[in-house]
């Protein structure tokens, strides 16, 4: 395998990401308003909260975290592929001498470059600025794993376009309840004692809320380690997951042309 | 008149058929639509439990969701702002104003979505709620007469907002934002923010209006309705109105599309 043979795509990833300017900044900026909205909101929930896990300066933290965080995700691979699937363009990446894991991998890496190093530079200035106390080593740590969790998950969703004409339903039904389980919405210590047990065993719970956590230096280095091996191995059940998809949609696939 | 309503008549048609011949899609949005309910109904019950609205219990976060977002939808599918940023910026607007119709109500009429199928849904799901909380369905009506004044209120004011995309994109940018910043707001009771400014933002919108009365009307409670009240809404639509016809008296004339 030569890496060399996938630069081009993170090159054209990383140079559609600059191209469309207006997207980035939009991101951003939405990410910026829903700040002192949440800030609001929590203002008035957090004194009923009784024994709570977080001070109020946590939660806007562990919030201002996750607005950070989900401009990680690569969420554009799920259109991607769909279309490539639903379009027939797939089989022009199927026919490359290629593993089209890699290609959608370093395309995703590009894309999202200039979005993480802008992010991880504004949270990491604020912190700084407004004497946050986070830990910097977990945050780009656990960052590895959860890009890694995303982009695999990304492919997954996409690759259902094999058996659904329009996944978007789908992708997004998915998306709420990802957010519903990964604590997005609402900090998971505030959900019932039995669904937390629950959501313990899915990658959710380890995915963005045991990030969060560990960033925050509410966990020990020990258990954000376990958290980090529990995503890897959800990372390898999903690599196959792809494997299986990928052989059964092939199947399925109904290009015509040359 | 006969126009205007039959006008109307074959845009509902049309979208109808549009959203039983891409099956797929609005397939895709019935789920988009019970999950989006479904996830935000749960975090109604975990935020709920916490009892921050004095006097709510748990079922009345849930009902204040649902027939919130159900109206919230039928506002949106007179209010495609998606589309209309294509109207102000690909040209469509000339489409528009060479109709021998009012080009506003030319408008109103395009927005006709498929959204509508979906509030067919929501509106579902909301009177079984009210079957299983032991709600009168004539409470409902009357209250859901009293929200559809609300949602031609909320109509008139998002296109007003959209239209004053005509006098500069800037200032349509700036619109964007603002249903940005409510709609991130709608999703709380606005009980919840007291005296705070919060309240003069959502103050058109169905949230503001299912979370101060519509609510106290399910249990019975009319009291609100009042004439003044009936006519200063009547009034302020009006006004939207005038303004929106408006700004597309000045739409036609700074419009530079060739048909």
């Amino acid at each position: 395998m030569s890496l060399k043979q996938y630069s081009g795509h993170f090159i054209s990833g990383f140079k559609s990401s600059i191209e469309y300017k207006s997207d980035l900044i939009g991101n951003l900026v939405y990410g910026i308003i829903r700040l002192p909205i949440l800030y609001l909101v929590w203002e008035i929930i957090f004194p009923f909260i009784k024994d709570s896990f977080f001070t109020f300066k946590e939660l806007l933290l562990y919030y201002f975290l996750y607005v950070v965080i989900s401009t990680f995700e690569t969420d554009i691979l799920t259109h991607i592929i769909a279309d490539d699937v639903k379009e027939g363009n797939i089989i022009t990446t199927l026919i490359k001498p290629t593993n089209f894991i890699l290609l959608y991998f370093f395309f995703a890496i590009g894309e999202r470059l200039l979005t993480i190093l802008l992010t991880i530079s504004l949270f990491v200035i604020s912190s700084i600025v407004l004497s946050f106390q986070i830990n910097y080593f977990m945050l780009f740590l656990y960052l590895i794993p959860f890009l890694l969790f995303n982009f695999l998950f990304s492919i997954i969703k996409g690759l259902l376009s094999f058996w659904f004409t329009e996944i978007w339903g789908i992708n997004s039904a998915i998306d709420s309840f990802t957010n519903l389980f990964n604590g997005g919405f609402i900090p998971l210590y505030l959900y019932p004692l039995a669904i937390q047990d629950v959501l313990k065993f899915t990658p959710f719970y380890h995915e963005f809320y045991r990030y969060a956590l560990s960033v925050l230096g509410k966990i020990s280095f020990e258990q954000s380690l376990f958290s980090i091996s529990i995503i890897f191995v959800w990372c390898v059940i999903f690599f196959f997951i792809i494997k299986f998809m990928m052989r059964k949609g092939k199947k399925k696939l109904e290009g015509l042309g040359g | 008149m006969n126009k205007y309503i039959s006008l109307l008549k074959e845009q509902f048609i049309i979208s109808v058929k549009r959203a039983s011949e891409y099956k797929a899609s609005f397939y895709s949005g019935i789920l988009t639509e019970i999950a989006y309910l479904t996830t935000r109904v749960i975090f109604m019950i975990i935020i709920g439990s916490l009892g921050f609205v004095e006097g709510w219990q748990t079922k009345d976060y849930v009902l204040f969701f649902v027939i919130g977002n159900t109206f919230a939808s039928l506002v949106g599918v007179f209010t495609w702002k998606n589309r209309a940023k294509y109207i102000l910026t690909q040209g469509e607007l000339s489409r528009l104003l060479y109709r021998p119709i009012l080009p506003f109500f030319n408008y109103f009429s395009l927005m006709i979505s498929t959204g509508f199928v979906f509030f067919l849904v929501d509106i579902i799901i909301v009177i079984g709620l009210l079957i299983y909380f032991k709600i009168s369905l004539l409470y409902f009506f009357l209250a859901f007469l009293f929200l559809l004044l609300i949602v031609f209120l909320a109509v008139f004011w998002d296109l007003f907002l959209i239209c004053i995309g005509f006098i500069s994109f800037g200032l349509f940018h700036i619109s964007r934002s603002y249903f940005s910043v409510v709609g991130n707001f709608s999703g709380y009771p606005a009980k919840m923010f007291g005296n705070k400014s919060v309240r003069f933002l959502l103050i058109l919108t169905v949230e503001f209006w299912v979370s101060y009365h519509v609510l106290d009307m399910l249990n019975g409670d009319f009291s609100v309705i009042s004439l003044p009240l009936i006519l200063a809404i009547i009034f302020a639509i009006f006004i939207l109105y005038i303004l929106n016809l408006l700004l597309w008296k000045y739409a036609e004339k700074k419009n530079e599309g060739y048909i």
